[in-house]
């Protein structure tokens, strides 16, 4: 596999000017319809080598089919889908999926019932094999000994040379996943497209079967595209997040950058609990909120010198940047409480009648009705966002489609 | 007295939208054109009326025959739908002496075939019969009995025959999947009786329709039962017109009535049906039923086996004693020689008919997940029509094709086509694979549970190509549907009576054509043997319902080619 990669980067020459190895896989403007719905509406990602790449976004949002879309399960209604250099789904150009080096894990495993778990893991080999032989007729004996030592290989990566022999029917949840990652794996596919692979495992199960995955794709050296609708699997899985919505991707980061600088609305309340209050400039590179003032990273060169500029901005406060003290002065009620165990969260009326959410240790004990005083604690600079989107907010972040606004 | 097959099996077990494969799209476009052709020939037909043809129709038996037509259609439909759900209700909101085998037995008359069941009928009730002949001498020879060759005894075989299609539709629909909706109606403070007219009989009128229309289209292509009770149907006009005058005008024309009048049901189907949708809720516990204790109890174990006496014990048993009587053993030899000659050529038509069958319903099967689109869906939809419809239309629609290819044929020289439907099985193969293909899909497609979108899609993620995950995946997948799916044809193959009728060459018997002919002539012991054989390979798919019976009605039903899923489709997944 790393063969095609060097000789496509020997071809063409943009990449090495670049200074970088062309994406192992990417799309650009892809679109689907279905019954004139658009499923997937222009969306571009990229996936660099090696790079884990999370996809979440309620249910319904195109993320599946943007995976089936780059598997080549799906033909684009426009755009193009690359693989390294090689244009496989385009305008003029097309590559069915069987000719495409990706793999793809389903929800449901998807195992053949009438294999041995052996002989799932070697479908792959013997297929790649077989097309290895319109060419090399000769090699037949040697492919069948490299192909065992391949699948012992694969085996020995998710640990499961035990059961080489058991039937799918004879696999708990998390052995199929690992029998289902294995499969994807053997043929050692440049990137691995993954479809909510945990979403059928026990909630108990699920971290530790999700942390085996991404040491075995760490191992194997692939680049994998991870679909889930679980922000807290996005956050905790890969490199990069992209989050999806109605078919559009709003912003694709690393996980931190997501949650603490959304790039739109959106994105703020899908990835955390949010609440949102109102903020003027106070002139000095600051925002006054009712809560007091807070520092606003890059607000300057987003907003001009005019007041209408200024005008209809507010920051997002997430529940764990809102702290407070009982006072019976403070102008703040606690009007609800809930116990999640390690962390309390109270919801605080302010004087403007706003409502906000603050998350406190156990240790904080505010009862319902108690007069607080509170203030934001945020420890960096917060989301700045006008309407639905953000114009500023703690750091930047290069090549976040949908995120900052160009001034002009 | 084809078992009822499942047909639409795609919906609600996630879409196949893949990548259009242009192959594998003609492939299935291919195979669905064998049943399509012959029914547009005659759809075309129907719009284009020759009115010289129809008006000498009309000024001979057409009103009569209409009207005889529409008798019996009521007839076997309101004796089909109060015998089926009347005894669906018995056995699955009550209790009675016998009741867990009778409900599963209750199904059997399926396995008779009404061709043979009514000259049984005619032989033992007929004014010579036993029956008559022992009410005479016991009131003298004018007592009263009803007149057996008419409307109504032609009805009371087709019901007793066709009544499981309802039973088994309606005993799904009350048994499980109105257990929830009935327990909240008793809470709701209905009585039992009350819960059974306001919230069973209309939760089961989509399945009480389905069966009423199955009912009526087998009732419409039986043009063989029902000469035996001089009844003169339109399909029986067809037969008469083709046989006895080779007209293909004309009979094409009335197979284009035919068509009008199914299509006239299948759409009353759907108005029954309204907007309602089969019920799928899968682990129904069934209705509490209620205990009939005394001679209650034992009233509705004698009615249920008295049902099932009429239609398969009596039978059963006559066709037995006729088989070992003496009668024939006059003309053994020649009878013996006859009979394994008969049973060759349905051996032969069955197999040829069951390899075609499950070759096409693999292609579609197949061709559907690998090429999706709403094109090659349709295609696979209309694939099915061929067992909606009559038979005797497809038979029709096999012969104005093949005259159709005639001129074409001798123009560049070939024999021509019209020998090869009169002078060989060609035609009755094409016809029965065109009706048949449903029934092999609906076996496969049964069988292809474990087989799910996404496993596809995995294989060809992993390299494999559509031929190859044909023979890795999709083949040892539906391997044990294959088996079914020949066998339920090939059962069919044999009983199949109107269609071989229609299109068989000239001297060509099979064992259905043989009992009928026989019976035709009165010369009902020599019919015995053939019959029971065609009884016996009947009953083989009831027994295997049987056994799956154990976790639910696995007999599948037809629901033909529409976008509602099939009712049974929930069973044992």
């Amino acid at each position: 596999m790393s063969e095609a990669v060097t000789d496509a980067s020997a071809t063409r020459s943009d990449a090495a000017r670049a200074g970088a190895a062309p994406p192992v896989l990417a799309a650009a403007g892809v679109t689907k319809r279905f019954e004139g719905v658009s499923a997937v509406d222009g969306v571009d990602v990229a996936l660099a080598s090696g790079e884990i790449l999370s996809l979440v976004g309620p249910s319904g949002c195109g993320k599946s089919t943007l995976l089936r879309l780059l598997a080549g399960l799906e033909r684009a209604d426009h755009g193009t889908v690359t693989m390294g250099e090689q244009t496989v789904d385009g305008p003029r150009a097309w590559v069915a999926p069987e000719d495409r080096n990706a793999g793809v894990v389903f929800q449901d495993h998807a195992l053949f019932p009438h294999l041995s778990v052996a002989d799932n893991v070697a479908f792959g080999l013997i297929e790649a094999d077989r097309r290895g032989h319109s060419r090399r007729r000769s090699r037949r004996r040697g492919d069948a000994s490299a192909r065992r030592a391949r699948l012992g290989e694969v085996l020995a990566l998710v640990g499961l040379e035990e059961l080489a022999g058991r039937y799918p029917h004879e696999l708990s949840g998390g052995e199929a996943q690992r029998v289902a990652l294995a499969r994807a794996l053997a043929p050692a596919p440049e990137v691995i497209l993954l479809d909510e692979p945990f979403s059928n495992l026990d909630r108990s199960l699920r971290g530790r079967v999700r942390d085996e995955t991404v040491r075995v794709l760490r191992a194997a050296g692939a680049a994998a595209l991870l679909v889930t609708h679980d922000q807290g699997e996005a956050l905790a899985t890969g490199d990069r997040l992209a989050v999806m919505r109605a078919g559009r991707v709003q912003q694709t980061d690393a996980p931190a950058a997501v949650f603490h600088a959304p790039a739109t609305r959106f994105v703020a309340t899908f990835m955390g609990e949010a609440d949102f209050l109102p903020a003027t400039p106070t002139g000095d590179g600051r925002l006054r909120t009712e809560l007091g003032e807070v520092p606003a990273d890059g607000l300057e060169t987003e907003c001009g010198e005019g007041d209408a500029d200024k005008a209809g901005l507010e920051v997002m406060v997430r529940p764990h940047e809102v702290v407070f003290e009982v006072d019976p002065a403070g102008d703040a009620v606690i009007t609800d409480v809930e116990f999640q165990g390690a962390f309390v969260l109270h919801t605080l009326v302010l004087a403007s009648g706003r409502r906000v959410r603050s998350l406190q240790p156990h240790t904080v004990e505010a009862q319902a009705a108690t007069r607080v005083r509170a203030r934001l604690d945020p420890g960096h600079a917060p989301a700045v966002l006008r309407g639905e989107q953000a114009v500023a907010g703690p750091r930047p972040r290069p090549g976040a489609p949908g995120g900052r606004r160009d001034p002009s | 007295m084809t078992p009822v097959i499942q047909l639409v099996g795609q919906r609600g077990r996630g879409r196949c939208r893949y990548v259009p494969r242009p192959g594998w799209r003609a492939a299935v476009l291919a195979a669905a054109a064998v049943p399509v052709l012959p029914v547009a020939v005659i759809a075309v037909e129907t719009l284009t009326p020759s009115p010289a043809v129809w008006a000498q129709l009309w000024d001979t038996r057409l009103p009569a025959m209409l009207a005889t037509t529409a008798a019996l259609l009521v007839v076997a439909g309101l004796g089909t739908l109060a015998l089926g759900t009347g005894l669906a209700w018995l056995v699955t909101a009550h209790d009675f002496p016998g009741r867990q085998t009778l409900s599963w037995l209750l199904v059997l008359p399926i396995a008779m075939p009404a061709y043979i069941l009514g000259f049984v009928f005619l032989a033992l009730l007929d004014h010579a019969g036993p029956a008559q002949t022992a009410l005479r001498t016991v009131f003298g020879p004018d007592v009263w009995f009803p007149e057996i060759r008419s409307v109504l005894g032609a009805g009371v075989v087709l019901t007793l025959t066709l009544y499981p299609y309802v039973y088994l539709l309606a005993r799904s629909a009350i048994g499980e999947h109105a257990a929830a909706t009935v327990d909240v109606a008793r809470t709701l403070g209905l009585s039992r009786w009350r819960t059974a007219t306001r919230v069973v009989l209309p939760l089961a009128r989509p399945s009480l329709a389905a069966g009423g229309a199955l009912v009526a289209m087998e009732t419409l292509t039986d043009f063989a039962t029902v000469q035996y009770f001089n009844v003169e149907t339109v399909s029986v006009g067809i037969y008469r017109i083709w046989n006895g005058m080779l007209d293909r005008g004309a009979a094409s024309e009335l197979a284009g009535l035919v068509l009008v009048i199914a299509l006239a049901l299948l759409a009353g189907e759907r108005l029954l049906r309204g907007r309602a949708r089969y019920h799928q809720s899968t682990g129904g516990r069934g209705v509490a039923p209620v205990r009939l204790t005394g001679w209650r109890g034992w009233l509705a174990t004698g009615g249920c086996v008295g049902v099932l006496a009429a239609a398969v014990g009596i039978p059963t048993l006559q066709l037995l004693a006729w088989s070992g009587l003496p009668a024939w053993g006059g003309q053994a030899g020649l009878a013996q020689g006859r009979f394994v000659i008969n049973l060759a050529n349905s051996g032969l038509l069955a197999a040829v008919t069951a390899g075609l069958c499950v070759a096409l319903a693999l292609v579609v099967a197949h061709g559907t997940r690998m090429a999706g689109g709403s094109v090659t869906r349709r295609a696979a939809r209309l694939s099915m029509v061929g067992y909606a419809v009559p038979g005797v239309i497809l038979a029709v629609g096999v012969l104005v094709l093949f005259t159709g290819l005639d001129a074409p044929m001798e123009a560049v020289g070939l024999p021509g086509a019209r020998p090869l439907v009169t002078g060989t099985l060609m035609g009755v193969v094409v016809a029965y694979v065109a009706r048949f293909v449903a029934v092999a899909y609906g076996a496969l497609d049964a069988g292809a549970e474990r087989l799910s979108p996404s496993m596809t899609m995995s294989a060809l993620a992993l390299r494999a190509s559509g031929t190859r995950v044909l023979t890795r995946v999709h083949l040892p997948l539906l391997r044990g549907g294959l088996g079914v799916a020949a066998v339920l044809v090939a059962i069919d193959a044999i009983k199949e009576l109107p269609m071989v009728l229609l299109l068989r060459p000239f001297g060509f018997e099979s064992l259905s054509v043989r009992v009928w002919t026989l019976a035709g002539e009165s010369l009902w012991a020599q019919a015995a043997l053939p019959a029971l054989v065609i009884v016996a390979v009947s009953a083989v798919p009831v027994v295997v319902l049987f056994r799956r019976s154990t976790t639910g009605p696995g007999m599948p039903a037809l629901a033909a080619a529409d976008d509602s899923p099939p009712p049974h489709q929930a069973v044992g997944r």
